[in-house]
């Protein structure tokens, strides 16, 4: 016993050597950046528990490539052949789709909570942009992901793809066979899939992290601030010395002042950690009980089936106004996105205090609902 | 419905601005009859009930002025059998009907890797060619329940369990709703006093 009380003490002063060592050459300690303690809560822990998601569509979408063949004839079998033959393949398809769809929800729930709590608002427009990007590229992913299965689905969704392709005229020319007609499309669209859209993501994801720590995670609007409501940029932060440490003294740029419990950012990584082992386990359950199944090979010039369902909403446009209705909504939900920083000038962050961008957000979000609800609704009509 | 309508008049504006939408459908004639029965087979894979289209793919492809490489009798009797109301037999014989189930012997076509003989002299897929030269049934997700998906689901629960102990104990120290109560309280921690 007495070994023990002895021992500890070299132990613990042999893992902080240890870790001095590897911070003095990598600099991890950056980490140990403030941020709120309220950014340790479950609904601010969304955009976190986005990229446990981007991580586990990684490490699945490497161990799905060593199987995959892009090319028209045997991409389809190929998937079959993961699902069939490959130990484990079937799951790491399942939990690869699945991590897809946490994505979109979880991305999409992490607009919905910045946009609700103002976090967008000055200094943090940039970051809402780069945000409301990586948004338009996990749709993008989800679209060629679910190109590569080559099913009728999959290539449903290209021939639309394709269609809209043209409708933006020479903008369009990626998305057109014609741009390298000797190439399956298929092969480009795969070469997006697993290098252009991850390759940006990663850059954007840098970025968005960067900027996280250089403006800081926002104050909760919900918390008292001498102010109405508390003004997103932050010009000093001061720690006091006379109340317990993670308590700091935050001014604002008109000079108002208020206090806030702090954390180091690290904190915040290792709750984000703990809630990503749930998702993945979650994820997990789900990918064993919900395996996605593998359409028929496509066929052209035959429209059976629905997208994917974070198109639904697109698809309930297209069935009402045709196919320009397509790209038509995309570019009005994506230019409201990005919009959202420039036309709401309101200092304001308190959801109280802003009827008017509640009264849109609410609208938006209504309408995609409903969209895609009227799409679940109906059998796939011709378009095309 | 206001609301309707102006969205119709930005779509119908957007569209007249934008080059016209290529039409897949163009003169049946010109489509070649193996492509039309490729269609129909589709058709009877993933929406057997819509006789309809399978019965008006299978006219065209009749009427098709390229009829290379199908076996119109076979189509016909395909059309017979349909007719029938025997979707098996006919899918079996518009798939003879264009080489794309040669081998009758017993050995039933599973992937499109399988379909070997003639398959090398078919030229491979380019630009958004489909490049499929049999219609595979779709591959359901879930089979029955095997000893690894209880490992998998066992693992998943042991690391629910650990993550929701970790978050647990790695919860904030305060609640919102504590710190909305004790930053605007003159005397307790861990504001103590609100600013300003």
């Amino acid at each position: 016993m007495s070994s023990v009380t002895k021992h500890r003490p070299v132990q613990h002063h042999t893992r902080r050597r240890f870790i001095g060592a590897v911070d003095e050459r990598l600099g991890l300690d950056a980490l140990r950046y403030p941020v709120p303690e309220h950014a340790n809560n479950l609904v601010w822990s969304l955009g976190g528990l986005t990229a446990v998601s981007l991580a586990v569509l990684a490490g699945t979408g490497i161990v799905l490539a060593q199987f995959y063949a892009p090319t028209p004839e045997v991409a389809n079998a190929s998937v079959r052949t993961i699902v069939e033959d490959v130990p484990l393949g079937q799951f790491t398809r399942s939990l690869h789709f699945w991590s897809a769809q946490a994505m979109y929800v979880l991305a999409g729930l992490h607009l919905i909570r910045v946009f609700f709590h103002g976090s967008y608002k000055r200094p943090r427009e940039a970051n809402w942009l780069i945000g409301v990007s990586m948004f338009g590229l996990t749709l993008l992913a989800l679209f060629t992901g679910t190109v590569l299965k080559w099913d009728q689905e999959g290539y449903e969704a290209l021939a639309h793809n394709l269609e809209v392709g043209q409708l933006l005229g020479g903008v369009g020319f990626w998305f057109s066979s014609s741009f390298a007609e000797h190439t399956p499309i298929l092969v480009r669209l795969y070469t997006a899939h697993i290098m252009l859209i991850p390759g940006l993501f990663i850059v954007l994801l840098t970025v968005h992290a960067l900027l996280i720590k250089r403006h800081r995670i926002s104050s909760h609007p919900g918390l008292p601030a001498p102010a109405p409501d508390t003004p997103a940029g932050l010009a000093s932060v001061e720690r006091l010395a006379d109340v317990q440490a993670p308590v700091v003294q935050v001014t604002t740029p008109p000079g108002e002042r208020y206090l806030e419990v702090q954390e180091p950012f690290t904190h915040h990584l290792r709750r984000v950690g703990a809630f990503g082992l749930v998702l993945l386990a979650m994820l997990s359950v789900i990918a064993v009980l919900f395996p996605p199944p593998v359409g028929p090979t496509p066929v052209a010039g035959v429209e059976v089936t629905k997208p994917p369902w974070p198109f639904w909403w697109m698809f309930t446009l297209e069935n009402w106004f045709g196919l320009p209705a397509i790209l038509g909504g995309g570019l009005v939900l994506f230019g409201l996105l990005f919009a959202v920083p420039f036309v709401d000038r309101n200092p304001k962050r308190s959801w109280r205090t802003r009827p008017v961008a509640m009264v849109i957000g609410l609208a938006v979000i209504t309408t995609m609902v409903v969209l895609t609800v009227l799409t679940g609704l109906t059998t796939p009509a011709a378009h095309l | 419905m206001a609301a309707q309508l102006a969205a119709a008049a930005v779509f119908a504006l957007l569209s007249l601005a934008l080059p016209a939408v290529a039409h897949a459908h163009g003169d049946e004639a010109e489509i070649p009859a193996r492509e039309l029965v490729l269609q129909a087979i589709a058709y009877i894979v993933n929406t057997p009930d819509d006789s309809d289209m399978i019965s008006e793919k299978l006219m065209e492809a009749t009427e098709s002025e390229d009829a290379s490489g199908v076996d119109l009798e076979a189509v016909d009797r395909a059309m017979a059998e349909l007719d029938d109301g025997d979707l098996v037999q006919g899918r079996i014989l518009l798939e003879e009907s264009i080489g794309a189930r040669p081998d009758l012997s017993g050995m039933d076509v599973r992937h499109v890797l399988n379909v070997a003989p003639g398959a090398s002299v078919v030229s491979l897929a380019t630009g958004e060619q489909a490049g499929t030269a049999i219609v595979t049934d779709e591959l359901s997700g879930r089979g029955p329940w095997t000893g690894t998906d209880s490992v998998l689901v066992a693992i998943a629960a042991v690391t629910a369990g650990l993550g929701l102990l970790l978050s647990w104990r790695f919860r904030p120290a305060h609640s919102i709703h504590t710190l909305q109560h004790q930053m605007v309280s003159p005397s307790g921690p861990p504001g103590g006093r609100a600013m300003g």
